[in-house]
């Protein structure tokens, strides 16, 4: 195991792309315990060999078409009418609008490029800093994995072993609450910093812009709805998404032509390759984790410490920030979550509840160095420097970490509503 | 066989949780191994999928990944297609007759198969998991024809759409982890599965019957990577083979008394009316007059499966 | 590398890319059309056409890993660059050398271990549609022989520091 570990971060160190370092780390790992190097490619080939994440690409395609499409600028333009009156109006539109964007993109990735392009010149029109625009941005990407459709969440449910459709609602609450704490800072800095006012609220512009915005803030409904109705699979109802966001796209909002299209379609691929290849590389990297007693060393190592439940699980949030910091999300779920469910179930710990605080955490660590996914496509589609990001995100991050806290301590706001709605 | 080393460990990969009778008992059979080579033979094993699913880890077993691992009769079909032939709906009247078959001559050039062109040779073929019998939400299914124009959840396979079909109901894909919303709801009238996953998923709370149709026999086998088993002592591989049949003896009896207090227990709690007496001869004719065996048998190879219903028939009119 | 060799491995890798490019959307449709045709079959004959199930997986696979190879293109993969941006001049070189050759050795070993298990598989046949399992296994392979030629122009074109690169640093 310590061979692994090291050969990993010595890989990550010298640069190589993240997906490779897991591969070659585990590739030397089984070569040299002189396993079959059969059982290696068998892991590669067969971590992304399942029909459940099918549900990726077609989630993936559906917020590609629908960014073809000129959603970004629907919803902001929606978000502006409806809140773009009060103090800091920019800042708090940005938020609003990147909550309906989560109801749509599937990936925190793909969502911050197109908003980072949308909203940061906008707001930098209207008299705010550039990296304050980027910060915020940034901060509120976070959303798109919390609230469903969302990658992260079929991934988890997929290792967890747990039903998707349930899932995807258990992030409903806490991905809305994290959006109220992002509106609460901002609306704190907006008084502290004194950000501008600008226009008034206008009636019929709200009912114009819902006209346009209302069509794409229906996919979350359809997409919940068919989940409840318990009429599709999670690919059934990701493929129903993408014909619903084609359909919008071409015969409702007619921006969408073949080349736009053909353009969803190749970033698609591209996105989910680079996806799937982290989820691919992770699996022979868990395979020899387990070999090597991984699930056992970490119950008797977090149980030395404490069995208290709420105890285990403020560990489990600090190891995890760690870990977030310098590790790619999708990387961390897929190995540490079969090492971590004898613990769960030990503990009597929800695999939902655990589930959502899991990827709000790893989520935070998108917002800094070493590996700060979210703060490297803002800052590098909006030119911002690295230094001047850290020094405007940090509210946000504290806004972050307190939601996290209130998530961590109050499972009810995630097992209520699928408990509810079934 | 040679000389083994003082100490030999096996792997021994599953896919059973830790709370099922299956993985408590596989960690008993390590345990008497163990005790009864005084420690040169012992098993680790790995439940849980922690290595990979049932039908990965088989592969994993040729390759000489794991040791030990404990497919499915339909998942060791991925390598020979033939050994997927007990579980053919209405095949069977009753354990005793399966159980005969499966370890009989009928079934051993799927064995052969198995050892030679993959290397992976049964420490036991039997490891009893159940009968599948079907569930419903309001009909009251006494023969095929009750069935018709239902929506029933199965395994999105072949093997289940070609039976469901031949009944006149609609087979239904839904995740395993959605089925009982799914019953719940009414997206489905009905389901099929072991009486253990009835019981322990609760299916039985939002059905009003459960049809003891006990239409597909589900075995799992424990095999064993050739070379490996090759590589130990004649006292080890003994030993081995006879805590194998041991505990396979012991699951089998374990399972079924279970089976029946789990269906006590469910009839006791009210609600749901257990059909004991379904006309399984219409539904084995159902299935003969779609022709349903021989689209099976196309994977299995028409005259294996022959030889198969040769072999129960010659055992029935004895 | 003489003019006239470099020119070749340049069309080469072109028209990789092109294939890769065109191969991908075309998969990344394929499986889109298929799933939801299968909803809407399921919907007008209540019936699921069990073969789709095994195409859609094939198409995926494929799809990864010749997109993974696409992304080696495009410089999509991420990875940490704080070692890397901490370094200049004959350092950053010989570090991005050492990263490239640990590179190279992983996508060809990659494709010999991808490329033996598919003929360890070979002799399985798909449950539905009784294909050679290999069919499934090969794009592993395929796709880490198209990495390899990109990796190669990548490194006569743009020099050895700059082929692992992700796209986020080139635009920041
Ligand atoms: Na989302
Ligand atoms: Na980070």
């Amino acid at each position: 195991m310590a061979l692994l570990l090291l050969t990993f971060v010595a890989l990550l160190t010298i640069g190589l792309p993240i997906a490779f370092a897991m591969l070659g780390s585990a590739m030397l790992a089984i070569w040299i315990d002189a396993f079959p190097m059969t059982v290696f490619a068998q892991r590669v080939s067969s971590g992304v060999q399942s029909f459940p994440l099918l549900a990726v690409p077609l989630f993936i395609l559906a917020g590609n078409l629908m960014n073809q499409s000129g959603m970004s600028e629907r919803m902001f333009a929606f978000a502006r009418a409806l809140i773009g009156h009060v103090r800091g109006g920019l800042a708090q539109v940005n938020v609003v609008a990147s909550v309906f964007m989560s109801g749509i993109s599937g990936s925190s990735l793909a969502d911050c490029a197109a908003t980072t392009r949308v909203f940061v010149p906008e707001m930098e029109k209207a008299g705010y800093t550039r990296s304050f625009s980027v910060a915020l941005t940034a901060s509120s990407a976070t959303l798109a994995p919390i609230i469903p459709p969302s990658i992260l969440l079929i991934i988890y449910a997929w290792v967890a072993n747990i039903s998707i459709g349930d899932f995807f609602i258990a992030g409903i609450i806490p991905g809305l609450l994290i959006g109220a704490v992002l509106l609460g800072v901002t609306a704190l800095m907006a008084r502290a910093r004194n950000f501008p006012v600008e226009g008034s609220f206008s009636r019929s512009t709200l009912r114009r812009t819902f006209g346009q915005a209302g069509w794409a803030l229906l996919l979350p409904v359809l997409i919940v709805g068919g989940f409840r109705a318990g009429i599709f699979t999670a690919t059934e109802v990701a493929a129903v998404a993408v014909a619903y966001s084609l359909l919008v796209g071409v015969l409702i909002y007619r921006t969408l032509d073949w080349r736009g299209i053909g353009a969803a379609l190749l970033s698609t691929a591209r996105d989910t390759a680079s996806i799937l290849l982290l989820v691919a590389a992770a699996s022979p990297f868990a395979w020899v984790l387990a070999m090597n007693n991984a699930p056992q060393v970490m119950l008797g190592f977090i149980t030395s410490i404490s069995d208290h439940p709420v105890v285990v699980l403020l560990l489990l949030n600090v190891m995890l920030l760690v870990l977030g910091t310098f590790m790619e999300t999708l990387a961390v779920i897929i190995i540490l979550v079969p090492i971590l469910i004898p613990l769960l179930n030990m503990m009597d710990i929800s695999l939902v509840h655990f589930g959502i605080l899991m990827i709000v955490n790893l989520l935070v660590g998108q917002l800094t160095p070493p590996l700060g996914v979210l703060m490297f496509v803002s800052c590098s589609i909006a030119r911002v420097r690295m230094g001047a990001f850290l020094r405007e995100v940090w509210p946000f991050l504290l806004g972050l970490l307190a939601a996290l806290l209130v998530i961590t301590l109050v499972p009810a706001l995630t097992l209520w509503l699928p408990a509810t709605l079934r | 066989a040679q000389p083994a080393d003082a100490q030999t460990e096996l792997r021994f990969g599953h896919a059973n949780g830790e709370g099922e009778i299956a993985a408590q008992l596989f960690e008993d059979f390590a345990a008497s191994v163990e005790e009864r080579t005084d420690g040169e033979l012992t098993i680790r094993i790995f439940p849980n999928e922690q290595l990979g699913t049932e039908n990965e880890l088989v592969q994993q077993a040729k390759a000489g990944g794991v040791d030990i691992s404990a497919p499915s009769m339909p998942s060791a079909s991925l390598l020979v297609p033939q050994l997927e032939m007990p579980s053919a709906p209405f095949l069977w009247d009753s354990w005793e007759e399966a159980h005969a078959m499966i370890l009989g001559d009928a079934m051993q050039p799927a064995f052969d198969e198995l050892a030679e062109d993959h290397g992976l040779i049964p420490l036991t073929k039997v490891w009893y998991w159940g009968w599948r019998n079907f569930t419903f939400s309001d009909t009251e299914v006494r023969e095929p024809a009750d069935m018709a124009g239902l929506n029933v959840r199965v395994p999105e396979q072949a093997v289940w759409v070609a039976m469901v079909e031949s009944f006149g109901a609609s087979p239904t894909p839904v995740s395993f982890a959605d089925v009982y919303s799914a019953l719940q709801q009414g997206v489905v009238d009905g389901q099929e599965n072991p009486i253990p996953t009835i019981y322990n998923r609760r299916f039985y709370e939002v059905q009003d019957y459960i049809v003891m149709s006990r239409h597909m026999l589900q075995n799992n086998m424990i095999v064993m990577n050739k070379a490996r088993f090759d590589s130990l002592s004649n006292e080890h591989q003994r030993v081995l083979l006879e805590e194998a049949a041991k505990y396979s003896a012991m699951n089998t009896a374990i399972q079924q008394r279970l089976e029946q207090e789990m269906l006590d227990e469910i009839e006791a709690e009210g609600g749901t009316t257990i059909i004991t007496d379904p006309d399984r001869g219409a539904f084995a004719q159902a299935l003969n007059d779609a022709d349903a065996y021989t689209t099976m048998a196309e994977r299995w190879g028409q005259e294996n499966f022959q030889r198969l219903r040769d072999a129960i028939e010659e055992l029935r009119s004895r | 590398m003489s003019s006239l060799l470099l020119a070749v491995l340049r069309r080469v890798d072109d028209a990789i890319a092109l294939v890769e490019n065109v191969l991908i959307s075309a998969l990344c449709a394929v499986l889109a059309i298929l799933l939801f045709g299968n909803v809407a079959l399921r919907y007008l004959f209540r019936s699921p056409v069990t073969w789709i199930e095994e195409v859609v997986v094939a198409a995926f696979v494929w799809m990864i890993f010749i997109g993974v190879s696409a992304c080696v293109r495009s410089h999509q993969h991420l990875r940490i660059d704080v070692v890397p941006r901490l370094l200049s001049g004959p350092a950053k070189g010989i570090l991005g050398l050492l990263g490239l050759l640990c590179m190279v050795v992983i996508v060809a070993a990659m494709g010999k271990f991808g490329y033996d298990y598919a003929v360890f598989v070979s002799g399985n046949l798909t449950p539905i549609l009784g294909i050679s399992a290999a069919w499934l296994y090969i794009g592993l392979p395929l796709g880490m022989a198209f990495t390899a030629v990109h990796l190669l122009r990548q490194f006569f074109d743009e020099g050895p520091s700059r082929v692992l690169e992700s796209v986020l640093e080139r635009e920041g």
